[in-house]
Formats: C-alpha cells, sequence, structure tokens
C-alpha cells in the first residue's frame, strides 16, 4: 500500500522571496569585475555552478543595458562597461526585476478592511530595508575569493 | 513589479480569516470572510476546510452555519496558521541552496536570513488573542 505523506509535511516555504535570475544577475558582474581576464559563459557557469543556457539569457541582458561589453570568438567573453564602483545591486536587481513593489503587504489588493495590519507593518518596513541595503552596496563591494580564472 | 517578502493569498486568507473567526465571537461564514477579504468564495472555503482539518476551527452547515474557533484564541499563533497551509518556513543562508560559493562574503549579507527571522517571529509571537481589539 502506497503510503502517502499529507503535502504540508514535506512542502517547505519562504517567506522572503530573492530572484534567482536578478542574483545571477548579480554574482556574474561582480565575478567579471573581479577577473583579470575576459570570462564567457561557460567559464563563469562554472564557476557559479549554474546552467550554462540560463546564465548566457542574464549576460545578454547586461551586455544590452550596456552593462557589459562582450566579443565572441576564442578568447572572447565578457568585461565590464560600467564601472564596477558605479553600478549598485539596486540597479541590477530592478534590470531584471523592475522596481521592486514597496508599499504592499504582500498581497495585491488594494483596500484592506483590517484596522491595524496583522503583520504589524513588518512586510513594508523590510522591504524598504532590503531596497537600503541593495542601493547602498557597489558591485565593487562585492569580493570573490582566490579564484584561478584561467 | 518584485514583490520581496511574500506569501501566497491561501496564506493570507487563512490568517486573517482565523483573526475574523476569533473576533466574530458567533459564528461566521465563507460568504463573509469572502467580503471582508475580498477573496473568492471558493478560495476561501478550501483554505477554511484545511483549518478545520487541522483542528483550528469546527464548521457547521445550514442556514446560520459557519466557522468557529476550536482552541484557545491565546493558544494558537499567525505562524500555526501560516505553516498548516504553507509547510514549514525555511531560514537559508543561501537563497540559490548553494553550499560552494566563490565570494568571500554572500553578497545579499545577512539581510535575507535577518529578514525572514523578523518576520517569522512576529509570526510565531502573535496569537488570535493578540488580534482581539
Amino acid at each position: 500500500m502506497r503510503i502517502q505523506i499529507p503535502k504540508f509535511l514535506y512542502k517547505v516555504s519562504r517567506l522572503v522571496h530573492i530572484s534567482e535570475a536578478a542574483s545571477l544577475a548579480i554574482h556574474s558582474l561582480a565575478l567579471i569585475a573581479s577577473s583579470n581576464v575576459r570570462l564567457n559563459a561557460k567559464k563563469i557557469s562554472e564557476i557559479l555552478h549554474v546552467s550554462q543556457n540560463h546564465l548566457a539569457k542574464i549576460l545578454q541582458v547586461l551586455a544590452k543595458n550596456e552593462y557589459l561589453e562582450s566579443n565572441r570568438g576564442p578568447g572572447g567573453g565578457f568585461i565590464l562597461k560600467k564601472k564596477a564602483d558605479e553600478v549598485t545591486m539596486l540597479d541590477i536587481y530592478q534590470l531584471i526585476e523592475g522596481n521592486v513593489e514597496c508599499h504592499l503587504c504582500g498581497i495585491d489588493k488594494n483596500t484592506c478592511p483590517f484596522l491595524t495590519c496583522i503583520f504589524g507593518g513588518k512586510p513594508d518596513k523590510l522591504t524598504n530595508e532590503f531596497v537600503d541595503y541593495l542601493n547602498n552596496t557597489k558591485i565593487s563591494d562585492l569580493k570573490t575569493k582566490e579564484i584561478t580564472y584561467a | 513589479m518584485a514583490k520581496i517578502v511574500s506569501y501566497s493569498e491561501a496564506a493570507s486568507i487563512g490568517m486573517h480569516g482565523m483573526v475574523l473567526v476569533a473576533r466574530a465571537g458567533e459564528t461566521i461564514n465563507v460568504q463573509k470572510i469572502a467580503e471582508i477579504t475580498g477573496s473568492s468564495r471558493h478560495h476561501v472555503a478550501k483554505v477554511m476546510q484545511r483549518l478545520v482539518k487541522e483542528g483550528f476551527l469546527s464548521s457547521n452547515r445550514g442556514p446560520s452555519g459557519g466557522f468557529k474557533l476550536n482552541i484557545e484564541p491565546g493558544g494558537i499563533t499567525l505562524l500555526q496558521i501560516y505553516e498548516a497551509i504553507e509547510g514549514h518556513v525555511k531560514v537559508l543562508s543561501c537563497p540559490h541552496e548553494k553550499q560552494v560559493c566563490p565570494f568571500e562574503k554572500c553578497i545579499l549579507g545577512t539581510v535575507v536570513t535577518k529578514m525572514t527571522q523578523t518576520f517569522r517571529d512576529h509570526l510565531s509571537t502573535q496569537t488570535l488573542a493578540d488580534m482581539m481589539e
């Protein structure tokens, strides 16, 4: 007899959702900023342990928006176009995901009938803190460990 | 538009719904809860049934039917309601769940962990009794 595990027992949830694509874009830029050689999608995907296809699309978006410069062929790859100390994490996050919603409690409702927010206003406050963090952290602040790029 | 702190509509219905039941005193039905929360009756019914199964609520049918609390309002937290619907809240250090990372420090710092903890702590310290003012 097959034992059915109730969904809620193995389901896990997160209260905070960080866009994977945006996070990948930021990691890639920081990696390229730290590197002394041109990196291509394949190399970056190996260092970050992510799918090369997925990464390539994100790098295209960054190149299209003038954050990266690319050249093809052997020895080709990406270098930074905008300087690392002139780009914030927020710039990239919002490039990929659009503006961060700061004024909702998390659900698309226009009016809330409760006199006091049952969440104590925390979702708004925490979101604003996150946006501040992203806005105050530049790509040049993100340091990598010693990596052999060749 | 990107949402950072986010939870499903089901979780919102569950938490807000339970607060409404606690405050109602008498039984409150799906229709009423749906009107107040602005959610569909179908969705509200589904979520409230889940909470009946959990033993948080009792329900009776009929014209004056609806839901009543099956537990003391002081004995249940928002987190318990949330987790009954969404599952255990995971506090992760790496949002990508990677074990290996080439960066000296996580680029997100401790911000994501702190946010999750703060929101989770709020939910775990608010009982339904705290919501009745």
